[in-house]
């Protein structure tokens, strides 16, 4: 045994001996406490994917008439055109990152798989599943449509990031497996990916190339994140809710980090009222404009429409009817928003109207044909996000396990999707070019 | 079972939080108290870390971390009633003058209990923190990163400074006794 062991067992011995019996009992006390301390609400900050695409088959093309020379004609019209599209190499026509764009294959997971969906007809076909992928979830796909992303859960509750081909042919893991995986984002340009992990449950940001190289872990920020996203529109920042856990921590508010983990930067321009509040964050199309969930001392939640450069921030109208709104997303144009309108229905019960606005204010928006409750994990609607092409939203019911697809304009939906498990049903939907 | 109190206490149990803080109360006492040296801060940290607790439980993701995290914000209690008491308070080591000559034997580095806890009281929370959670609660080092949420190479170096300093104070006192005992000062 040498001094340092020596030492070592004298300070071990010396910290039990020192420690025992030194504070009187005052577990009473903290439990009195406790009890008067309301439980933090996991969907305080409503967690909603990004905006992705859902897509409607494209009409089938319609032929008629029956003179012969002219159909010939076009046929080899069409011939020419396919060998000169063959001959530049076949390249598809990409749609841009951000902006309307068509809606293409719906991809939805349910049960630990993944299908497509025929949105139509409710049709699955299965598209990842087989052993050893069983137990996968969290589709998205890139903004390009050329690629597909996944969550594969592994032993411990951890969870690695898969990419795959848009038909689930090519996947590579391309993440290690870490706690608290689920959120990610596709940059702008399809070439990397942004994802949250969790030690202890304090978020961090993690950068990936979508080839699995260079993985990058911000684990020097000062402020744990949450709610992370690609600010649109050029992937130069990544987007984040700082939050408060403890009391070491800055206040709540909006940050942008570059993708290489410097320049910390907090966007946000009022101070938070209290730990909730400053929440819900999420980028409009062009990057200009952030909306964000006020959750004020007193009163009910308010969606801001933060302006990046004028820094004007200004709340959107609600119905005096409404309890408050939460949990706002963009539409693929930037033009409108929907969210989540909260009131309270028979007997004080606390209800979620879909609701799909301008973001301009000027009208207080059209509600949509859903409406949820307050389950045990929060509302029972879910990640609700616009159509690539704008014209619906997409939201998935809880307590159901439907995923619905609603038009804009208030008219009856379609169920695209029905889980078999909790959270089943969660969709993403390829973009294609207009 | 304990993970089902967990999950319980997740969802606003608050039999069950009592129960997890009922087991847990006692080392998270004896943690506070070694990193404070004082009850009633002690009580204030731990107090502070269980509302915490509470309040962010339904948060907490993995339950099979409970406990990690459970003292991960215990420490961090005390590290902020540290700091707070720093900015508040004159930092008067009062060990520095009541210690008499003291006999060591250096050679060997077997220390008695005031020397431990003079050099203990010199060192920094995060540094007595590292010591805390590795020789009290007897985590091993990656354990001890995981729940302070550092690199393993930093909570390598703070108990190499920390016990480099304990150390140091002893051989000092080692060294003043050896002074004391040929009629040289100190």
């Amino acid at each position: 045994m040498n001094p340092n062991d020596t030492f070592d067992r004298a300070l071990s011995d010396w910290l039990r001996q020192d420690s025992e019996h030194r504070v009187p009992d005052h577990l009473e006390a903290v439990l009195v406490r406790t009890i008067a301390t309301r439980q933090r609400r996991w969907w305080s900050s409503l967690r909603r994917r990004l905006p992705i695409d859902v897509t409607l088959p494209p009409a089938p093309l319609s032929r008629s008439g029956s003179w012969r020379p002219i159909l010939v004609l076009a046929a080899v019209v069409l011939l020419v055109a396919a060998l000169l599209l063959l001959a530049v190499g076949s390249r598809r026509h990409l749609p841009a990152p951000y902006g309307l764009a068509r809606n293409g294959v719906v991809v939805a997971a349910i049960g630990g798989e993944l299908f497509r969906v025929d949105p139509a007809t409710g049709d699955k076909t299965p598209l990842v599943g087989d052993p050893p992928a069983v137990g996968v979830f969290g589709p998205m796909f890139s903004r390009d449509g050329t690629r597909l992303l996944y969550l594969h859960g592994v032993k411990g509750n951890k969870a690695e990031i898969v990419v795959a081909n848009p038909d689930g042919s090519g996947a590579k893991v391309v993440s290690p497996a870490v706690d608290g995986l689920d959120q990610v984002d596709w940059s702008p340009d399809g070439a990397r990916i942004v994802f949250l992990s969790r030690v202890l449950d304090r978020g961090l940001i993690n950068v990936v190339s979508a080839d699995g190289t260079g993985l990058r872990t911000f684990d020097k920020l000062p402020v744990p994140a949450n709610q992370v996203s690609w600010l649109p529109p050029d992937g130069s920042a990544i987007l984040f809710r700082g939050e408060h856990q403890v009391d070491a921590d800055p206040p709540p508010g909006i940050y942008t980090v570059r993708p290489d983990g410097t320049g910390l930067h907090e966007i946000s321009t009022r101070p938070a009222a209290n730990d909730y509040d400053i929440n819900d964050v999420s980028a409009a199309p062009d990057g200009t404009t952030i909306l964000y969930r006020e959750s004020p001392a007193v009163g009910g939640f308010a969606i801001h429409v933060l302006d990046l450069r004028t820094g004007r921030d200004r709340v959107l109208p609600s119905p005096v009817t409404a309890a408050g709104q939460t949990s706002a997303g963009f539409s693929p144009d930037g033009v409108h928003v929907a969210y989540l309108r909260l009131s309270f229905g028979f007997n004080s019960r606390l209800l979620f109207q879909l609701v799909v606005a301008p973001v301009d204010g000027s009208t207080v928006g059209t509600e949509l044909p859903l409406v949820g409750v307050l389950g045990d994990d929060g509302p029972t609607i879910n990640n609700g996000f616009f159509t690539p092409d704008g014209s619906a939203v997409i939201a998935n019911e809880l307590a159901t396990r439907t995923e619905w697809l609603l038009p804009i304009d208030g008219s009856a939906g379609t169920v695209i999707a029905r889980g078999t498990a909790a959270y089943d049903g969660l969709t993403t939907v390829q973009r294609l070019a207009p | 079972m304990r993970r089902d109190l967990v999950e319980r206490a997740r969802r606003g149990d608050h039999d069950a939080f009592a129960e997890l803080a009922g087991a847990a109360i006692s080392r998270l006492d004896a943690t506070a108290w070694l990193m404070l040296r004082d009850a009633d801060r002690a009580m204030d940290a731990v107090q502070t870390a269980l509302i915490r607790a509470w309040r962010d439980l339904p948060a907490l993701r993995d339950p099979d971390r409970f406990d990690a995290w459970l003292y991960r914000l215990v420490i961090r209690a005390c590290t902020d009633e540290i700091r707070q008491a720093r900015r508040h308070r004159f930092d008067v080591d009062i060990s520095e003058i009541t210690t008499g000559p003291a006999v060591a034997d250096a050679s060997s580095a077997v220390a008695d209990r005031d020397q431990i806890e003079r050099g203990f009281r010199r060192l920094d929370p995060e540094e007595r923190a590292v010591i805390v959670l590795h020789h009290y609660l007897d985590l091993p080092l990656p354990d001890v990163a995981s729940t302070l949420q550092i690199p393993l190479g930093t909570v390598k170096s703070r108990l190499y400074r920390g016990l480099g300093q304990m150390r140091a104070v002893l051989d000092a006192d080692a060294r003043a006794g050896a002074n004391a005992h040929e009629g040289h000062p100190a």
